[in-house]
Parts: C-alpha cells; structure tokens; sequence
C-alpha cells in the first residue's frame, strides 16, 4: 500500500510502486482533470504539482510522490476561484480543452516563481507545454491577467 | 470499459494528409499577367475513407479545391488531375485541398509578380479586378499590416490570399531570419469576409488556430514511411508549435450579411504561402516543398 495526500485528501493505494503517478491519479482517484498526452513528459498535459512544483505525472512514479503533498486541476481551488481559472474564463482561452489542466497547473508555479512575468518569462516557463489547437497567445493573455489579479489581492 | 491508445499507436496508425505534388505554368502577356494558367495536381485521396461513393471515376474532388476555382480572372485556365494510388490510408486534415493547392498556387502568383518586377500586392489586385469581396479583404490586410514586402532592413514580408470554405481570406507573414535560418515570425495579420459573422471570438480563436496549424504543418512536423512503418513515434519527432513560436495575431473581420462562409479550415491555408513568399523577400531562396525544415529552416 502507497499513502498518498492528494489535494489535502489522504489515501491508500495498492499499486506498484513503479505505476506512473499519472494513472494512479486518474484511474485509482477518479480525478480525471490530469490527461494522458504522450508518456514521456514531451507535452505537459499531465502536469500536476509535487510539494508545490510542476511534475510531468505520465513519467513520475507513484512511489515519489508517496506522502508528499499532491495538488491536481481539481485541487488548485475549491470553488474555481483562483485567478488563473477566472483568467482562463476571461480570456476564453480553451478550444477543446485537452491540454489545460496541465497549461493552468505550469502557469501557476510561474506565477508564485515570477509574480509579474514578461512575455519572455511565460514563454520560456510554458514552452513544455503543447497545445495543438493553438491557443498559446491566450495563454500569454490569461497568466497576464490573473498576475494583475493577484497584485491587486483578487480572489484567492 | 475505456481504451486509450498510446500517443505511439495513435501516431502510427492514423489516416494521414495525403501526399500532394502541384505543377504550375503560366502564359503572361507583355506586362506579366498570365493568359493563360494551368495547374496539373497529383495527390493520394481526401476522401476514399470517409465517403468513398464521392470518389468517381478517378476523380476525388477534395483534393481539387483551391484549384478548380481560384479567386483570380484569367481567361484561360487548365487544371488537371491524377488519383495517386498508395497503400498509406490518407483522409482530410486541415486544410484539406485548399492546403497543399493554395500554397502551390499563392507561391507561384508571388513568383509571377516578381518576375513582372510588380508588387505582389498589387498584381493581385489587378488579378482580383471585379471581385468586390475579394478586393475589400485584400485591401484590408494590406492597409492594416501597412504592406510593404520589407518594412526595414531586418523584417519580411509575405502576403497569400485565398476564396475558401466560402470565406475570403488574405494574410501577411512578418519575419525576420537569422543567419543559421531560424525564423522569427513576428506578426501574422489576417484579413477576412465569411460573410454573416455569428461568432467573432470565436473567428479570432480560429485564426489563432490555423496559424498554429500552418506554422507547424509549414515548417515543422511531418510523417514519413520507413520499410513500411511510421518512422515517428511521439512528439519528440513529430514536433508541433510551442508557445516561444508563436507569433502575434491580428484578426479584421469584414462587416458582411452574405451567407456564412466557414472558419475552421481557414487560417491555415493563406498562412503557409504568406510564410513561404516572406521567406523569399528575406533570403531571395524559394521554397518548393514542406516542411521547410527540409530546407534547414526551423523556428526560433
């Protein structure tokens, strides 16, 4: 059994300790907001964060992040409050949606490292994450917003 | 019960964009417009697996858009077609016909204007003479891209137009290229008409998107067959867009009550001969084959 603290819920898995972490969030949790994009960290859209830092879960075993603090899509605010879902409203930045959980979960350690990025910042911090539809200058827009959001001391 | 194909069997076992090859020729008068045009295109089948009764007597008619009608006046016009029969199943991709046709079609009208020493576009205007919508949306992306094939010594441009998925549309890639060929795209500004506008955000998103699509499809990524196998695996060798190459888009949508025209195709096609013409005015080398990256070209 891997203990495991996933969006502050504590659990108990039977899984090899090799299982990518990725599946074990999806098909032993349920939590389905991680998607699988390719299963060697080429894309981001299983981005999760590991005691705050982004992790690439299709790659990461269950075994590293036993007894860490595991945030998923699904954890980063109760409520969809937090600035960066309100910015990806506001800006309509999904088309079909597959990679945003991970692009949202990438955007935020960005803004904690860099609270106020340029456009280079977001760039170089966002470059691991594919989006095939093309959404990437609303991306730039939406980590904007949500970085002025959050100097401003909006919604947490 | 769900399965979920890896990225590796979904990679190599698709249907792929067919295979196309575009010859072009041209009879031009004595102030260099042509006569006489004739466009002779080789290409696998668009729709042999999606709707196999709509493919008849060797004739795919997808695989004729962007070629059968053009937006241009010519007095003559010859457009021939071959059915190439390969075992590689091959269906619609964005942007289907219009894609590959258009890229051939824009890159040899540039190549005319140039040898009629004209601006390519102003040669296209003459071309488009008559054709309201068309010189509307044409006009407009020069004016508000403030067309000029070189705005300084270090930036280029490139400008494709097209009539596709009942949509007028008319692009300008602004590069720059350094000397090891990586290419900067700075700035693509899109022109359109598609008529009754339902939706402008989400036309804008679309064009956000078929510039992605282009970029990608134009310079980077492709699929190649090895001893009967998909060489690519992962997006490690098949390479799409990231976020550091992509440039600012600029979308003019045209007031319009004329039947809606499509949008989800659209921003792909013009983009890849805008680049290739852009690429032209920069380095003076024309690019006859994609992806560019064949070339030596990447993006940077």
């Amino acid at each position: 059994m891997i203990s495991l603290i996933v969006n502050k819920k504590k659990y108990e898995v039977d899984v090899s300790p090799d299982t990518p972490l990725l599946w074990v969030i999806r098909e032993n949790l349920g939590l389905t907001g991680t998607k699988y994009g390719c299963g060697m960290a080429q894309c981001g859209a299983c981005t999760v964060h590991i005691n705050g830092e982004a992790v690439r879960s299709c790659v990461a075993p269950v075994s590293r992040a036993a007894g860490q603090e595991v945030t998923t899509i699904e954890g980063l605010s109760p409520d969809l409050s937090h600035p960066l879902q309100r910015a990806w409203i506001a800006e309509d930045v999904p088309q079909c949606g597959y990679c945003q959980s991970g692009q949202i979960m990438a955007a935020a350690v960005l803004l904690r490292e860099k609270p106020r990025p340029t456009d280079e910042d977001i760039d170089r911090a966002m470059a691991g994450n594919l989006c095939r539809c093309g959404t990437y200058p609303r991306i730039r827009k939406a980590i904007h917003r949500a970085a002025r959001t959050m100097a401003k001391g909006g919604p947490k | 019960m769900k399965l979920i194909w890896s990225r590796e069997e979904d990679m190599q076992h698709d249907f792929y964009r067919p295979t196309v090859l575009n010859r072009l020729a041209a009879a031009v008068n004595d102030q260099g417009f042509p006569v006489a045009l004739q466009q002779r295109v080789v290409s696998a089948s668009q729709l042999h697996h999606v709707a196999p009764q709509a493919v008849k007597d060797g004739l795919d008619p997808i695989c004729l858009e962007g070629a059968a009608e053009i937006p241009y006046t010519l007095p003559n016009l010859f457009v021939d077609f071959t059915l190439m029969q390969i075992p590689v199943p091959t269906s619609v991709w964005r942007s289907t016909g219009y894609g590959p046709n258009v890229f051939a079609l824009e890159s040899f009208i540039d190549e005319l204007a140039r040898r009629a020493r004209r601006d390519p576009y102003e040669y296209r205007r003459v071309l488009l003479a008559g054709n309201k919508r068309a010189l509307r949306v044409l006009d407009l992306v020069a004016d508000k891209s403030g067309w000029k094939p070189s705005p300084d010594g270090n930036r280029f441009r490139g400008m494709a137009f097209a009539h596709c998925y009942g949509t007028f549309v008319g692009q300008v890639v602004e590069i720059s290229v350094s000397s090891n060929k990586r290419i900067k795209v700075h700035r693509v500004v899109v022109a359109l008409d598609c008529g009754q506008v339902i939706h402008p955000d989400g036309i804008r998103a679309q064009m956000e998107s078929g510039v992605t699509w282009g970029l990608t499809a134009g310079v980077k990524s492709e699929i190649i067959f090895k001893n009967g196998k998909v060489a690519q695996s992962n997006f490690h060798d098949f390479e799409v867009l990231r976020i550091p190459e992509m440039p600012r888009v600029e979308t003019h949508i045209v007031e319009s009550h004329e039947a809606p025209g499509g949008m989800g195709e659209v921003g792909a096609v013009p983009l890849v001969p805008a680049l290739v013409n852009a690429v032209f005015a920069a380095t003076g080398r024309r690019l006859r084959s994609l992806p560019l990256h064949r070339h030596g070209f990447s993006l940077g």
